[in-house]
């Protein structure tokens, strides 16, 4: 039997642009059928006669006729992406990948650490938490951005600590325009006193392989196992089902295994990070 | 299914072709000093080459072909890329071939997200292996549990022996094709089933004694073993990633896939798949802040050992089998001169 083609794209409209910050968009989408998606899984973003790059939605996973997907302006693909106007035909694959595993979450508390444009894929698992918040004991949010200027939804972070047993903390690099609050890489907001019960939570840690990397050892010295950690490594996955080649850790493909991994799982493999 | 051994005389062989009435139909000729696959169709064709070195390369490309338009969009509303009909017939594989061939069907077929264009034309084709009775001194099929023959799971097989070759089909297809040709065969005598065995014993020492040196791997390589890194590096050391090993491998399936504005539609853009290969630079490089590209495997040695290990470790531990067949090609078409038969004693040590 001849199934359909995992190649072709679905005709995706842009709805609308949003500037988050003087180098990411948010690109609002409607695909030609609703798409439905776990927190997590990624898509893969078509922009027509100049390529595909992977993205995971930073919108509600309960929206399944329309996503929002947040975009560092970086590369090829990327910085024609940030020059897409509203009413520009896009295309959509996907999703591809697991996502997070929420229901791993039901009862723990929940640490999650972003840093720069990493915060967007953390968001579609901000909402997802926030949807049914009473089945998390604790969601913890700890951010990171470069500069004042480049932190990603500053509109939200009020509604996030407004969620009963939510609470937000940020913290910028580089402290600019009379900028009051912390002052430090996003470690710093990851002390050895820090208030989370260690012995029944889980870390989820998206961001640049550099952060990802201090992250992780971090929260191994503040007394995590490998178990408890989740890394979103989102690298340059193509096919979305493991057979073009690229994104491999050892035997795991993140673009069907990931992109979120157990670090349990990838800790003995070289070039993780 | 029960195969009937028959026996085909060398001169009916183009009239046995003749009546496959496919015109995709390709068999090994002799191309100065190899065999190459080439058309059949259209009659006036180079004699098949069916009793000497195997093919250089595998039959892959007729399946995975090296460049293929896997998309048109926005898709019109009509036209399917797989709707065309594209029968083929192959005359020459091998048994590393068709070993080959189950792998990249594992992946392409039977993964997680079916390729249609490869399993279209793996629905429409017809192989027509043959012993392999003179193996290349590159050939190591006997380390991988191979054989220089294929004794199940084909279509039809050929074994030549004196004045002709011995058929048998062992698919519903393979049959078929053998009933339009009933009056050219005859029963196999007991002599000629005897020469059979004996050259395919002779082939099977051939391998022995060219590879006493090569263990076989264990069944799963890898577990538990600490590969010498120090020597991988320095088999990857000849290597100048041109990438022939991948693209001449009947197993690699690394692909790219990049689009363009459509050549005949100009309002509509078409994505290609092509062969890649995951020792090069590039392979995995990433957008980068800065226009620095990161990418997982900077180091050649890095690759080098992700492609070994994919082959003789991960497939393993993901579908259960090896992902090498001992064909060889690999190390006839290296321009460094690297032996994964080396590589693959130190992954395995």
């Amino acid at each position: 039997m001849i199934t359909s083609n995992p190649y072709l794209p679905m005709e995706t409209e842009l709805l609308e642009v949003i500037d988050e910050t003087p180098t990411i968009k948010t690109l609002v989408l409607k695909p030609r059928e609703p798409i439905p998606f776990r927190a997590g899984q990624f898509m893969q973003l078509t922009l027509p006669g100049v390529g595909e790059a992977p993205f995971t939605p930073s919108s509600n996973p309960r929206d399944a006729d329309r996503q929002e997907i947040t975009i560092l302006k970086t590369g090829q693909v990327t910085d024609r992406l940030h020059d897409a106007a509203p009413g520009d035909l896009l295309g959509l694959r996907g999703p591809f990948g697991k996502g997070y595993p929420l229901e791993k979450f039901h009862g723990k508390e929940v640490l999650l650490v972003g840093g720069g444009v990493g915060l967007a894929p953390l968001r579609a698992l901000i909402y997802a938490l926030g949807n049914e918040p009473k089945k998390f004991r604790r969601v913890s949010i700890k951010y990171g951005a470069r500069r004042p200027a480049e932190r990603l939804y500053p509109g939200q972070y009020e509604q996030w600590r407004g969620i009963d047993n939510f609470d937000f903390t940020e913290t910028v690099d580089v402290a600019e325009d009379g900028w009051k609050g912390n002052v430090g890489v996003v470690t710093t907001l990851l002390p050895d006193d820090l208030d989370i019960d260690r012995t029944n939570a889980y870390v989820v840690s998206c961001g640049p392989p550099i952060m990802l990397r201090f992250v992780t050892l971090r929260c191994l010295e503040l007394g995590f196992t490998p178990a408890q950690i989740y890394l979103s490594l989102n690298r340059k996955m193509s096919c979305g089902f493991g057979v073009c080649g690229r994104c491999n850790i050892g035997p795991y493909y993140l673009c069907k295994d990931g992109p979120d991994m157990c670090y349990e799982k990838i800790m003995h493999y070289d070039n993780v990070f | 299914m029960e195969t009937t051994i028959q026996f085909l005389r060398e001169e009916d062989l183009p009239a046995f072709c003749e009546r496959l009435g496919v015109e995709s139909l390709f068999g090994t000729v002799r191309q100065h000093d190899h065999v190459a696959y080439e058309s059949l169709a259209g009659g006036q064709n180079q004699p098949l080459e069916l009793r000497g070195r195997p093919p250089a390369e595998s039959v892959k490309g007729f399946f995975f072909p090296s460049k293929e338009r896997v998309a048109v969009y926005p898709a019109p509303e009509s036209e399917s890329l797989t709707d065309k009909e594209d029968k083929i017939v192959l005359i020459g594989a091998r048994a590393c071939d068709l070993a080959a061939l189950a792998i990249l069907d594992r992946i392409f077929i039977h993964g997680e997200s079916p390729d249609p264009f490869y399993q279209r034309r793996r629905e429409n084709s017809l192989l027509i292996t043959v012993d392999c009775n003179r193996p290349a001194e590159y050939c190591f099929c006997n380390l991988l549990d191979g054989k220089p023959f294929v004794d199940r799971s084909f279509d039809i097989h050929l074994s030549p022996v004196e004045a002709g070759y011995l058929i048998a089909a062992d698919s519903d297809k393979g049959a078929a094709v053998l009933a339009k040709s009933a009056d050219l065969l005859t029963p196999a005598q007991t002599v000629q089933i005897e020469q059979r065995d004996r050259q395919r014993q002779e082939a099977l020492d051939t391998l022995g004694r060219q590879n006493q040196e090569f263990a076989p791997p264990p069944q799963a390589p890898g577990a538990g073993s600490t590969p010498d890194f120090a020597a991988l590096a320095a088999e990857a050391g000849s290597c100048v990633e041109c990438g022939a090993c991948s693209y001449i491998c009947p197993t690699c399936h690394c692909f790219l896939l990049f689009d363009h504005r459509g050549r005949t539609e100009p309002l509509r853009f078409e994505r290609e798949k092509t062969w890649d290969s995951c020792l090069l630079a590039n392979f995995a490089k990433m957008a980068g802040v800065g226009g620095f590209k990161p990418t997982p495997r900077p180091q050649l040695r890095d690759r080098f050992e992700n492609r070994l290990r994919h082959k003789f470790e991960w497939m393993v531990e993901n579908l259960n089998l090896v992902g090498c067949v001992g064909c060889g090609r690999c190390r006839a078409a290296c321009m460094g001169g690297c032996d994964i038969r080396t590589a693959l004693q130190e992954l395995v040590r």
